[in-house]
């Protein structure tokens, strides 16, 4: 059995106004174990409280019951905090650093010798694509830029647990999937991942489990496969169904007490078709180049 | 220890990427640079004009980078949730405020060493195109432009004595040091008062048998008691206390002109001990003595001009250290604009803290002038307000405040440097101890909240 990385027991958190005067929940007895190596993925609209998790887990803020640990110890020690990971929700970098500095800093932070360091600045630069633009102050970068340059700092470390806030927001569809490629490499690497996003397509393709929460309470947990799922209902592809095969089909099922609820003809995702033309164009341009 | 660095490595380049430093140095440099054209009287004024407002500026462009830096940094890591990436690194918050606060005295201490090369070129590139002039207060007529910044070590005497031969109370005998509360007053037709300033050891700080010469150094308060007469004419008696040999001479002295005395060693006897006796040559005039008016100058050697003000730069590197872990420790549980704010407030109570003590002390004696006037007031009369003062109970509480707020706001006169260097005295090393001692316990406070305050919070 794998070994759990991250758990919560009653996790509660309580915001409190000056002299108490009114208090939000925003958290409710959250119970959640994340297991080594898989991509746990957190639901919820705004205000059900994802972010919330994700700050305590973090250490950023302390719960108000419960307990919250990371890698079995408490979130707020350095020991943790040598083994994370995290890209918050917007990248929240220096500006007056290049990519280079602000890659030397965390790296240092985390006490990388140098040589070790340089080498993997330029990996992780070569991996988002930013080695061109390395020179350049964050602020002249543009925000899928920006992004990238988050992503980096997150995995400097080589973490064993990596948090994501939204990371594929503000990234156009090829990075985008560019991405989510990485995020499963880094699942076949080993790493535990926790990602949280408003993007249920982004999550539905690199989660093993999900956990939807509402009102700071758990609605849902479960593998993403078993929880979309509808039981009894089963889908069939079929190619050269004509008009006539068709209704041949459905009486044949009737026939034998299946009934067919809707046919219809297969479509791509409008991310495989806009990825799809911008292949074509790049091949395009190629042939001409040639 | 690596850790630390990088956040002083970041803190340094942050400082000096802002347009703010940019635009602090620019003015820094025009200003000091400008004094030179500013008009004067006397051209040996310009020299010390250019070193004022070089000390000054200094003193004042340093701690508004200390203010205007140090005060916003970590606000605004919090503000721009720049703080959540940092504080999931390994990075301890003891490190991460260290390492702010490290991070700005360096900036702060390149900014004023810096400035004080410049400023110092600039000095003496001054001085070279001023010509020689007379100098108000020295007895001799004119002064090269090389004396002009000619820094002179200070000697108090040991003991101050005020003789009044006709009086019961003859005497009023006071230690010199600690002790600028005592104050001798000569007036009236009795010309046989007189103070008398008795050094010892001066073998430790003259090598009395090279020197030709000794020069001395007297600040009165003197008034003629004609309302035209602004002067008072007074008769200095040098004497070795051995051999009773002595020198009289008579001087003019007036408030604020110091008199220059030069003399030979020979009234320094052989334990070092010299005698300075000081009474009026005419009635019609007044005179107002404090223990420390008198001293003796020690010249220094060719180069100390430039230590000198390495030594102010020093105090004032300093003064702004403390200016900055209050700065940055303040920054880990207030806002930007309250922490300025904040820091301002503080900086000029420091300065102005001599100011506030005086005020203290004529609040306590018109206090103590009510209690007195209460306990000897007739039955059923109650005094408890003088015509201009305010009421006792209002004089009680804000005694009491200005009590506390003097034992908790730092008083930066231990870092004062700057009036040795334009009175062309040496700066003592003595006063480094006193500042630095200062300065680490106020740090050391300052410190410990900023750290606590960083554990404690919560970044939301």
């Amino acid at each position: 059995m794998e070994k759990t990385v991250i758990e919560t027991h009653n996790l509660t958190k309580v915001y409190t106004s000056w002299f108490s005067r009114t208090k939000v929940k925003a958290l409710d007895n959250l119970n959640l174990e994340i297991r080594s190596g898989e991509i746990f993925g957190l639901l919820g609209p705004n205000g059900s409280g994802k972010t919330t998790a994700m700050k305590i887990l973090l250490g950023l803020i302390f719960p108000t019951a419960g307990e919250a640990l990371v890698l079995g110890k408490s979130p707020r020690e350095v020991a943790v905090k040598d083994r994370i990971g995290f890209l918050p929700e917007e990248s929240y970098l220096y500006r007056f650093l290049t990519a280079d500095e602000t890659l030397d800093f965390y790296g240092q932070l985390f006490k990388i010798p140098r040589l070790r360091r340089k080498k993997k600045i330029d990996e992780l630069l070569e991996l988002m694509e930013l080695t061109g633009a390395r020179k350049r102050p964050v602020k002249e970068y543009s925000k899928g830029m920006a992004r990238r340059l988050g992503f980096a700092q997150a995995i400097i470390n080589d973490p064993d647990v990596i948090f994501l806030d939204e990371p594929t927001s503000g990234l156009d569809p090829i990075m985008c999937r560019h991405v989510k490629n990485i995020i499963l490499d880094l699942k076949k690497q080993g790493k535990t991942i926790l990602l949280s996003s408003h993007l249920l397509a982004d999550v539905e393709n690199v989660c093993d489990r999900i956990a939807i929460l509402y009102n700071g309470k758990l609605q849902k947990i479960g593998p993403v496969d078993e929880l979309l799922t509808q039981p009894g209902i089963s889908e069939v592809t079929l190619k050269g169904l004509t008009p006539e095969l068709q209704d041949k089909f459905k009486n044949l099922m009737s026939a034998e007490g299946v009934e067919v609820m809707n046919i219809h003809s297969v479509t791509d995702t409008l991310e495989d078709l806009f990825l799809k033309t911008i292949k074509e164009g790049s091949n395009e341009t190629d042939t001409r180049r040639n | 220890m690596k850790r630390i660095l990088a956040v002083i490595n970041l803190t340094y380049k942050e400082s000096v990427r802002k347009r703010i430093f940019l635009i602090i140095l620019f003015f820094a440099i025009a200003l000091i640079s400008s004094s030179a054209f500013f008009p004067v009287v006397d051209p040996a004024a310009r020299v010390k004009l250019v070193e004022t407002w070089a000390i000054r500026g200094i003193s004042f462009f340093a701690m508004l980078i200390a203010i205007l830096l140090a005060g916003v940094s970590l606000p605004d890591d919090i503000e721009s949730k720049r703080i959540f990436i940092l504080v999931t690194k390994p990075l301890p918050k003891e490190s991460l405020l260290l390492g702010k606060l490290l991070g700005f005295i360096a900036v702060t201490a390149l900014f004023i060493f810096s400035m004080a090369l410049i400023s110092l070129v600039y000095i003496r590139t001054v001085q070279f195109f001023t010509p020689a002039s007379p100098r108000l207060g020295r007895d001799s007529a004119v002064a090269s432009p090389q004396e002009y910044l000619n820094p002179r070590k200070k000697i108090t005497a040991r003991e101050f004595i005020f003789v009044q031969p006709d009086s019961t109370n003859d005497r009023m005998l006071g230690m010199v040091s600690g002790n600028e509360e005592i104050t001798a007053e000569l007036q009236g037709h009795n010309l046989n008062n007189f103070a008398v300033w008795k050094f010892q050891r001066l073998d430790k700080y003259f090598d009395l048998k090279s020197i030709s010469e000794m020069e001395m150094e007297l600040n009165l308060e003197a008034i003629g008691t004609d309302a035209l007469k602004h002067y008072s004419d007074v008769a200095i008696t040098i004497s070795n206390p051995t051999t009773s040999t002595s020198t009289t001479r008579v001087l003019r002295a007036k408030t604020k002109q110091p008199l220059i005395i030069k003399f030979s060693p020979i009234y320094v006897d052989d334990f070092g001990q010299l005698n300075v006796e000081i009474k009026r040559a005419q009635p019609d005039s007044y005179l107002r003595i404090k223990p420390d008016n008198l001293s003796l100058t020690l010249p220094a050697g060719t180069f100390t001009f430039e230590w000198n003000f390495m030594k102010t730069m020093l105090l004032i590197l300093l003064q702004t250290m403390l200016v900055l872990v209050i700065t940055v420790s303040g920054s880990s549980f207030l806002s930007a604009p309250v922490n300025v704010f904040m820091a301002i407030f503080i900086y000029f109570c420091g300065s102005g803290m001599a100011f506030f003590k005086e005020n203290l002390s004529l609040m306590e004696k018109s206090m103590e002038f009510l209690r007195r006037a209460e306990i000897s007031r007739p039955a059923g009369q109650i005094i408890t307000q003088m015509n201009d003062t305010m009421p006792l109970w209002m004089m009680e509480t804000s005694k009491f405040i200005l009590d506390i707020a003097l034992k908790i706001l730092p008083d930066f006169a231990v870092f004062d440097g700057m009036d040795y260097l334009l009175k062309e005295t040496a700066v003592p090393l003595s006063l480094f101890g006193p500042a630095l001692f200062y300065l680490a316990i106020y740090g050391l406070v300052a410190l410990i909240i900023g750290w606590i305050s960083l554990l404690t919070k919560q970044f939301n």
